[in-house]
């Protein structure tokens, strides 16, 4: 998604979901969370199909057994 | 002769166990005390004296056989845990989250162990943000310098341990919000493993990341807390079933013990955030504590944290997703409820898709398995930097806009996010004052349920050191502040 269409997007997603969003406001939220949802996207293509969202959980337990 | 609320609460718990120390008398001196320096801090959002005495009155007539580890131990609690006939307030006014707990399981566990609520303390509102700025109750001062913030968002918390208004106090930590404040005003705050210590009946930030910490003048007292504090609660769905720690006396005995206690102990550090992210006098504070664990014995190793910094951004995700998860609905109703900094990051995170969240939580093993894998194999401990310099000025939060406001929170948080992430234990360690008397602390983690190995550490550091001996806002001569 380019940037220019970001505040597009999150002006949608606010009025879908009934939160008043000046157009201004949108732009700029979008324009301070582009870099960081930039580097999200390339931290999560760097993930294999097999990184399960449970692993949290089960490595801490493994660690807790181990003492 | 000391007054009993300079007492350690290793000392106070003595005396109060074998009956040399009325509770009525311990309490009473610690509400005089917290009385005092609310006035000059605002650390409290509601001190309970009538009640506290009630219970210690109660107290003070159970046999001694019957007395708990912390029997008649003052202490008080962030304002997020339920209790049977009050909701907390997440630090608004309207606090509007229903809770199905009817009591906070960790407030349970202190007052079966004996310990004497005095009340409840400020937090940032929603305890979403790290200064301790309030608009609505007030925001908590520094002890050190009240024309500084406290740090937050456990605020009322890290101020009033610091003030020697309690000996120990229970927060909150989802990214740093027990390690911040106690950095900015000189006491131990421990964040434990991600579900060592039951969070059911609290008020939740971020269920993935959310722990209950603690903080207290030393890693001594600290370890008391934390193994009345600890242990399997299988009503908190967080909660993993590991035994419950008994560190008491361990940490006790590394306080006392002779030359290079840390002799093996492997520190691993990577001082390029630090030099990067930190003022001079800081980094300098850090390097003489870091020069005092090596004369106590331990070896530092140079680690590169890169790896894990970059994880700070699937923090972040993760929190926007869970708190918009949270409060989303009532954000849409009443958004003007919500302070300007907290609607910043609830509008964003609406951008937030369930994928997002998925792919947060896959992240999250996996930073954790590449920490586990690599730098903790390397170093036992890890040491960093627990904020970048001292605690702001209240005016610099107040005065700035939404924005700086949230980039002020922001700086913090990077430091503290990513390990919350990883759910290990973390403290956080005074290791001194800067030029203008202000506190300096540097934040230590280890292994998931390592907790021992970090109050070790931090004992060993106090037993050589005696920053955590001082203390604010000292009485004169004829009484006052």
């Amino acid at each position: 998604m380019s940037d220019e269409h970001a505040g597009e997007l999150l002006r949608a997603i606010a009025a879908a979901r009934g939160i008043p969003l000046a157009d201004a406001d949108a732009e700029l939220l979008a324009r301070r969370a582009a870099p960081l949802w930039d580097e999200f996207r390339r931290l999560a293509a760097s993930l294999c199909a097999d990184d399960d969202p449970l692993a949290f959980r089960r490595i801490l337990e493994q660690e807790g057994a181990v003492g | 002769m000391a007054e009993l609320w300079e007492l350690s609460l290793a000392d106070l718990a003595a005396g109060l166990g074998a009956g040399e120390t009325g509770v009525e008398d311990a309490c009473g001196a610690f509400i005089s005390r917290a009385a005092e320096v609310d006035e000059r801090v605002n650390c409290f959002i509601e001190l309970d004296a009538a009640g506290a005495l009630e219970r210690a009155r109660e107290l003070d007539r159970v046999a001694k056989a019957e007395r708990g580890p912390l029997h008649g131990v003052p202490f008080a609690a962030k304002d997020i845990f339920v209790e049977p006939q009050r909701a907390p307030s997440a630090g608004v006014r309207h606090m509007d989250l229903r809770l199905r707990a009817r009591g906070a399981a960790v407030l349970q566990r202190a007052e079966g162990a004996g310990a004497v609520s005095l009340g409840r303390l400020n937090l940032d509102p929603w305890g979403y943000a790290t200064t301790g700025a309030n608009a609505e109750f007030g925001a908590a001062l520094n002890p050190w310098d009240p024309l500084h913030l406290a740090g937050g968002s456990s605020s009322g918390a890290a101020a009033a341990v610091a003030a020697r208004a309690l000996p120990f106090a229970i927060g909150g930590d989802t990214g740093g919000s027990v390690r911040i404040p106690a950095a900015f005003c000189g006491v131990v705050g421990l964040k434990p493993t991600f579900g060592r210590i039951s969070r059911r009946g609290s008020v939740p930030l971020c269920y993935s990341q959310d722990t209950v910490g603690i903080l207290a003048r030393s890693a001594v007292d600290a370890a008391l807390v934390l193994d009345q504090l600890a242990g399997f609660d299988g009503e908190d769905p967080a909660a993993i079933n590991v035994p419950a720690p008994a560190l008491a006396t361990r940490v006790a005995s590394m306080a006392a013990a002779g030359e290079r206690p840390l002799r093996g102990l492997r520190i691993g550090l990577d001082r390029v955030p630090m030099e990067d992210a930190c003022e001079a006098e800081s980094v300098a504070l850090a390097e003489a504590a870091l020069k005092v664990l090596t004369e106590l014995g331990a070896g530092i190793v140079e680690l590169d944290l890169t790896l894990l910094e970059g994880f700070d951004v699937a923090a972040s995700i993760l929190t926007q997703a869970e708190s918009a998860s949270l409060h989303g609905a009532a954000f849409r109703d009443a958004p003007s409820r919500y302070p300007p900094n907290v609607a910043r990051r609830l509008s964003a995170a609406m951008g937030c898709l369930g994928s997002d969240h998925v792919d947060a939580l896959r992240l999250q093993g996996r930073a954790l398995r590449e920490l586990l894998d690599g730098p903790l194999v390397a170093a036992d401990v890890i040491v960093g930097p627990a904020a970048p310099g001292p605690a702001p000025r209240l005016d610099s939060v107040t005065d700035a806009s939404p924005d700086e406001a949230l980039e002020l929170s922001l700086a913090l948080l990077r430091l503290h996010r990513p390990l919350s992430f990883t759910g290990v234990p973390a403290l956080s360690l005074p290791v001194g004052f800067d030029s203008r008397g202000l506190p300096v602390g540097v934040q230590l983690a280890a292994r998931p349920w390592a907790e021992g190995r970090l109050l070790e550490c931090a004992a060993a550091y106090q037993s050589a050191t005696d920053w955590h001996l001082r203390a604010p806002l000292q009485t004169t001569d004829q009484g006052a502040l």
